[in-house]
């Protein structure tokens, strides 16, 4: 029998929050793109051997909230020409793909760059169904990346005539049907019924949970509810995936919260919660604060959810949201370009340039808020780190969080240079705590993949896919994300020192749950009947995917 | 003493000088100086593969000759110092000007000065379209510094321009002062269509013979001589722009606009057909 | 024997004595405006009118002359304008004045413009005036930028008052003073008339009191204890008999001359065209200057370095 093809990290220090391995000196052995247990036979040899001495070593990050590939992605890229034009190119060479960057990279510096802070998973947070094969097809120029997407259908009218009839089966067969047809890891729920209403009237939207949505008569509170529920049912690994109503605007913390009651303990991930945490009243930003507070209290005591933060940082970006009002609505208040899109049937979209300012109160505090998010919540497994990809922020940023999160004489240092009012108006200036390099492994990798339900990502343990990241230690923990002394992706490594050596190719990740096939037909008829392209033009087949992996119904 | 570069390059695919600057050059041996690396096409070239290099770039000045109507980016994102230019120029000249004079004695391409933050940019001959214009996408365009056109511009001068004064003596084209945020543009010759079209604010002079049609969304003020116009009047006499001098008396026929914009705009015109 | 009571010595200008002693002067903030109207008489109009009650800083918020004027071709805005010099002691001083001024004086007058005349100010020294006054157009104000100048362009009724945003300061020179003694009044005035428009010729000063002229030449201090000036009793020629005084046997009646400047250099070179514009007229039989004994002011203008 031949002996596996192994190859040994040795000596680094090990830090596996999953299986409680906390700054050990362990070596990690792998074969065949997994992590195995190291062999029993003393005498055997690995292959390649990797001296990780004085090292720090981690599982790949994940990133389960950002916008990288898709319809609105790419209106977006094509929307900031004069992002492009100043940002420096990434040229063609032998191994890699030409790209280019500003704060919507094109799809292979994507994959490179992320790979390149040593991310091996990143999710597609907003796909519309009828886009999802677009996003597919960008995943397969996304090198690097395991990935997946979570699919709109919080405005979906399928979903939205199944509550309207009272017909749980048919919402829960149909969702299964959807996930399998787009290929999609998850539902999404985008300001649930807002939008249906956005595209019906003008400047329409939901102002809370028991609004009426036009044409449907049916509550965002109800849409909610099923999914919450039909998601259960279904046993998706990842719970319902929440971007609530009221997105930006004060007082919406009260939505936010009766989203969080209304789950009636059902599991429910709640999306770049950093928007949703804001106190004030009548759209007035005079009174603009932070209610972090409140809402983590209700956070640390109900395990069934799980938030990831949506960090705003300082400087220009782009928003980019199935939340059309929110896009309009921007801006408005910024006088960008805006593009608003209507995807028939199932979503809508707002895109604008936003610059956040430290000299301006409110993004000041959206910055503060969105720390404190990281430092009230109690039990790191429940809050993962987000910029919300591009809309807070680029991914790049990522290392400056860590920062943030880990050293507090720094976290003042970027408060000094904001508006005295953000003193009042948040708790950031009197939280003291700092994260340790665990706690960091635990919202970057670890808890994502708990929270997606993913066995065999976020952590070192036999089984795991070797997705790891390999950190030169330094007092700068900016310095120290930013650049990986090596990625290694299903076995293989692939980025060094910053080089990108080997731009393998991700697989998908997706679900199939079962479903009652017969109520096929009523959705088949459905569609049939309003659809503006052929019932079987609409699946996405395997053919479009580089590899996929079916990640089982719980 | 100035560093000359006399182009003798014969390519039909554009050639690309972006990055020498006096700024870059001023600490630069000549050796240095001849392998700066510039684009034919798509391949990149040492610099004296195409010009011949002589003199010294430690006083900040540059002398180009030759016919460089093909050679683009000249003087592009320049810092301090001087550039004289003897001969066409291709496209891109000062864009992104931050401070310094370039001077070019002919004409020059599409996207003269675009984007020009600072400095002077004189062109001697004529321009083409889209002079001191913001690039596309961007939300503006030109933040400060002076663009002056003794012969004929194309369209679109001063697009989406935020700040800084652009004088063309001769004609321009449509649009000028196209999404205007605020500035200062005066043509001292005819114009086009649909000058100031979406202006905020700003001041567009359209001092041609020809009284040109403008947008229904521009109101009469009245009719009157603005002080500031001698200001400016006077800046672009002693830059040596010539013009009709009667401009200096005379009153000038305001309108207020672009209403569906901010509207603070003005557009000035002469009072009566003047014979050329 | 050794004269009893020590005086100066004196200098000789042609027939006149001229006292060897020092006029004192102070630094000083100071601004130019330059002030342009559709006629050379508005300009001076405009002028006359920011200067008024502005002859010392002892009561009045400021001191201000006509400088001169300007011919058309020279101002900005290629009209013909009047240069006025304002003085204060402290650059808020200044700029609270001056906003005052152009606002009830140069704003108000007819077809006027007011544009800075000082140039190379670093931008902390600079005081506002028009972006002082801007808000009179009610929001209906406009702003041209030109380089580094901002021009306010203020809707009024006759059209658009323009007024620069920024004006440059220098610290100056206050106080710059010579007093000439006459065998009558209207001899002494006419020697005094004479040295100010050679005065006037000058650039870089100007004369804040009437005419350019004091006829109350003052003292520090006062027998009333509030008073913090009083008449210069020395100078006075009906207290002769009663006080100690400094006029000589034939000397009737004196005049003070006080000029304020953007420089030392340019108060004493006025200073010296003065002095001998005056010794060259008739029946002048004294020219002196005022000091505190050299210990308050830090400008000492020497007569001895003006013949």
């Amino acid at each position: 029998m031949t002996q596996p093809d192994y190859t040994c990290i040795t000596g680094g220090t090990v830090y596996d929050p999953a299986n409680g391995i906390d700054g050990q000196v362990r070596d990690l052995w792998i074969a065949d793109g997994r992590i195995v247990a190291a062999p029993s036979d003393r005498a055997v040899r690995p292959n390649r051997e990797i001296d990780a001495r004085g090292l720090v070593v981690m599982p790949g990050g994940i990133d389960m909230h950002c916008h990288i590939a898709g319809p609105k992605v790419n209106v977006a890229r094509k929307m900031r020409p004069e992002e492009k034009r100043k940002a420096a190119p990434l040229h063609r060479t032998e191994l890699l793909r030409s790209g280019t960057m500003g704060s919507v990279p094109s799809t292979f510096a994507t994959g490179y760059k992320y790979a390149g802070l040593g991310y091996t998973t990143a999710f597609d947070a907003a796909i519309p169904p009828l886009g999802a094969r677009h996003a597919h097809e960008e995943f397969a120029d996304t090198p690097c990346l395991d990935k997946g997407i979570f699919v709109l259908v919080g405005n979906n009218h399928y979903v939205m005539q199944s509550l309207r009839k009272k017909e749980p089966q048919k919402l829960k067969a149909f969702l299964a049907w959807l996930l399998g047809a787009t290929k999609g890891f998850a539902p999404k729920l985008v300001n649930p019924g807002g939008v249906e209403v956005w595209k019906s009237r003008q400047n329409g939207n939901v102002e809370g949970l028991d609004s009426i949505v036009d044409n449907f008569g049916i509550t965002p509170r109800q849409i909610l509810r099923g999914v919450a529920q039909a998601t259960n049912e279904l046993g998706l690994p990842h719970a319902v995936h929440i971007h609530c109503n009221q997105l930006g605007m004060p007082g919406n913390w009260s939505t936010t919260l009766d989203t969080m009651q209304a789950l009636e303990g059902f599991r429910g991930h709640l999306t770049h919660i950093q928007f949703h945490s804001y106190g004030g009243g009548d759209a007035d930003e005079n009174t603009f604060n932070s209610k972090v507070a409140k809402l983590a209290e209700y956070v640390n005591a109900h395990p069934n959810i799980t938030v990831d933060v949506g960090q705003v940082l300082f400087g220009e970006t782009t928003s980019m949201t199935g939340d059309g009002p929110v896009g309009y609505y921007l801006s408005k208040v910024y006088g960008g370009k805006w593009f608003s899109g209507d995807t028939e049937m199932e979503a809508g979209c707002g895109i604008t340039p936003i610059k956040y300012k430290n000299k301006s109160l409110v993004h000041a505090l959206q910055l503060a808020i969105g720390l404190e998010w990281y430092l009230l919540v109690d039990d790191p497994w429940r809050v993962a780190m987000s910029t919300d990809h591009p809309n807070g922020g680029s991914f790049l940023a990522y290392p400056q969080i860590i920062r943030l999160l880990m050293d507090r004489t720094y976290r003042q240092d970027v408060l000094k240079a904001c508006p005295p009012q953000v003193r009042e108006r948040s708790t950031l200036y009197d939280l003291k705590r700092e994260y340790t390099l665990n706690e960091i492994a635990i919202i970057t990798r670890a808890g994502p993949a708990r929270m997606l339900g993913l066995k065999n990502k976020g952590h070192l343990g036999p089984g795991a896919d070797a997705d790891i990241t390999v950190y030169t230690p330094h007092d700068n923990k900016e310095t120290m994300f930013e650049l990986p002394r090596l990625v290694i992706k299903a076995g293989r490594v692939i980025v060094e020192q910053g080089e990108v050596r080997d731009p393998v190719d991700g697989k998908t990740l997706h679900v199939t749950p079962d479903y009652d096939r017969a109520i096929e037909t009523d959705i088949r008829s459905w569609f049939e009947q309003y659809y503006s392209i052929g019932w079987r033009n609409y699946p996405v087949d395997f053919d479009y995917l580089h590899a996929a992996e079916n990640v089982p119904t719980i | 003493m100035p560093l000359k570069l006399s182009y003798f390059g014969d390519t039909s695919v554009p050639v690309e000088v972006e990055g020498l600057t006096p700024d870059w050059a001023c600490d630069k041996s000549p050796a240095e100086i001849e392998r700066f690396e510039i684009f034919e096409g798509n391949r990149k070239r040492p610099l004296a593969e195409m010009f011949r290099v002589s003199g010294s770039a430690t006083d900040r000045c540059f002398e180009w000759e030759g016919n460089l109507a093909g050679v683009h980016w000249i003087g592009a994102g320049m810092q301090t110092g001087e550039m004289h230019v003897h001969g066409p120029v291709g496209r891109h000249v000062g864009s992104g000007l931050r401070g310094g004079a370039i001077q070019i004695h002919g004409d020059a391409g599409d996207w003269a000065g675009a984007e020009l933050h600072g400095g002077l940019l004189h062109i001697h001959g004529s321009a083409a379209q889209m002079v001191g214009a913001a690039y596309r996408g961007a939300p503006k365009g030109m933040t400060g510094g002076m663009i002056l056109v003794d012969g004929d511009a194309g369209d679109e001068v001063g697009a989406a321009m935020r700040r800084g004064l652009i004088a063309v003596g001769g004609s321009a084209g449509d649009l000028v002062g196209f999404n205007m945020i605020a500035g200062t543009v005066l043509v001292f010759g005819d114009c086009g269509i649909r000058a100031g079209a979406n202006m905020r604010r700003g001041t567009v002079g359209l001092f041609g013979a020809a009284r040109p049609t403008l947008l229904p969304t521009f109101r009469f003020a009245t009719t009157i001589r603005p002080h500031v116009v001698n200001v400016l009047l006077r800046t672009v006499a002693a830059q040596g722009v010539k013009f009709d001098q009667r401009l200096l008396e005379e009153e000038f026929d305001i309108y207020h606009g672009d209403a569906v914009s901010v509207g603070r705009g003005e557009l000035l015109l002469r009072q009566v057909e003047v014979a050329v | 024997m050794a004269d009893p009571s020590p005086t100066p010595q004196t200098l000789k200008l042609g027939r006149v004595a001229v006292v060897d002693t020092f006029a004192e002067a102070f630094p000083i903030k100071a601004a130019r405006l330059i002030i342009t109207a559709d006629s050379q008489q508005w300009a001076d109009t405009a002028a006359t009118v920011l200067c008024g009650n502005a002859t010392s800083v002892i009561a009045c918020d400021i001191e201000a002359a006509i400088e001169r004027k300007i011919p058309a071709n020279e101002t900005p805005d290629g009209r013909p304008g009047t240069a006025v010099l304002a003085f204060a002691f402290t650059v808020d001083g200044l700029a609270k004045a001056l906003q005052n001024r152009v606002g009830q004086c140069v704003l108000t007058c007819p077809t006027t413009a007011c544009y800075n005349g000082l140039f190379d100010c670093p931008k902390e020294k600079q005081i506002r005036i028009g972006g002082g006054i801007r808000y009179f157009g009610d929001g209906f104000q406009r702003s041209k930028k030109l380089g580094d100048r901002r021009y306010w362009r203020i809707p009024v009724m006759d059209g658009e008052f323009t007024c620069e945003d920024y004006f440059g300061t220098v610290t100056g020179v206050a106080g710059g003073n010579l007093l000439i003694g006459g065998t009558s009044g209207t001899a002494a005035l006419r020697a005094t008339e004479a040295a100010v428009a050679a005065m006037r010729s000058c650039r870089d000063v100007a004369l804040p009191f009437p005419g350019g002229i004091v006829r109350s030449g003052s003292k520090v201090g006062s027998k009333y204890p509030k008073l913090k000036a009083s008449t210069n009793d020395a100078y006075c020629p009906t207290l002769r008999g009663d006080v100690a005084t400094e006029l000589p046997k034939d000397c009737r009646a004196v005049y003070e001359i006080v000029l304020d400047g953007l420089s030392f250099d340019a108060v004493q070179q006025a200073m010296r065209a003065g002095l001998h514009a005056a010794a060259a007229q008739p029946n002048v039989v004294m020219i002196t200057a005022g000091n505190y004994g050299g210990r308050l002011g830090k400008h000492h203008f020497h007569l001895r370095d003006l013949l």
